[in-house]
């Protein structure tokens, strides 16, 4: 399964933009998106520690399984206000 | 005579792009671009006079007053006699901010990102989250998205609740959970 995933802030400035695309050959929860983006998009690697995954609008666990069309994005640390 | 509009206390939330603008604009914007807001305010010409000491001006005179004079009293007309407190909260972009490798440096500007609808939907989450817990009669909350200059303002927060304390712990609890699970993130523009 491929995946995109949005980038914002912090991770898009490390990436160079606002959307990378991932392969998830085997088991596909975020936790193996994470260790996939690291691999695929090494600028991201120092970030992955402190973001979390949000899916179709909600933040989920790493634990979380995506599935084909969810929207996904990598929420790192926010500064609102 | 129509019921007045007594809808429970809930969260409304704009994001506009650029400076967060005055009251009684930002209310204006509101109006056109949200249906909460027009509704709400729609009502104000029905419910009673909130100054009962002063002689209710007609229908149509009340209705134009809450487009004009702004939010907060354009809340009270839609539930009058409840709020004892109106609590809002400006923040403004500082000309000092951190940056890395010095102690601080001066900036133009912050330039907002946003993630929508999910900004939008965990700001609702949080609120009505709030209004719950501490018994508040309403929230609305307008964010900036885009260059936001300095001394300009980035967001604007009002609660409404029957007393003070509930608002003011409402108020420090909102901003602490907005910059933890609210996806925006806002970027400096050096000098």
């Amino acid at each position: 399964m491929q995946v995109q995933v949005l980038l914002f802030g912090a991770e898009r400035k490390a990436a160079g933009r606002d959307l990378a695309v991932v392969s998830l050959p085997g088991s596909r929860t975020c936790l193996d998106l994470r260790e996939r983006l690291a691999a695929e998009v090494p600028a991201l690697a120092p970030h992955l520690a402190s973001a979390r995954f949000a899916v179709n609008g909600a933040f989920v666990p790493l634990s979380h399984t995506l599935e084909e069309r969810d929207e996904i994005a990598l929420i790192g640390p926010v500064s609102g206000g | 005579m129509k019921t007045p509009d007594l809808t429970p206390p809930h969260t409304t939330v704009a994001i506009v792009d650029g400076p967060v603008p005055p009251p009684e604009r930002a209310h204006r914007a509101a109006v056109r671009s949200d249906s909460g807001w027009a509704h709400r305010s729609a009502v104000c010409s029905d419910t009673p006079n909130p100054h009962p000491t002063q002689q209710a001006p007609p229908a149509s005179c009340a209705t134009e007053r809450c487009d004009t004079m702004g939010s907060h009293t354009a809340e009270r007309c839609a539930h009058p006699g409840h709020a004892g407190a109106i609590l809002v909260f400006e923040g403004f972009v500082r000309e000092i901010e951190p940056r890395e490798g010095e102690s601080s440096a001066r900036i133009q500007a912050l330039d907002y990102q946003t993630y929508e609808p999910m900004a939008q939907n965990q700001i609702i989450r949080i609120g009505d989250a709030l209004i719950a817990s501490h018994g508040l009669l309403g929230m609305e909350v307008i964010h900036s998205r885009g260059r936001v200059r300095v001394g300009e303002c980035s967001i604007r927060v009002t609660i409404r609740s029957r007393h003070r304390k509930e608002a003011l712990a409402a108020m420090d609890a909102f901003l602490d959970q907005l910059k933890k699970d609210v996806p925006i993130w806002k970027e400096p523009v050096w000098r």
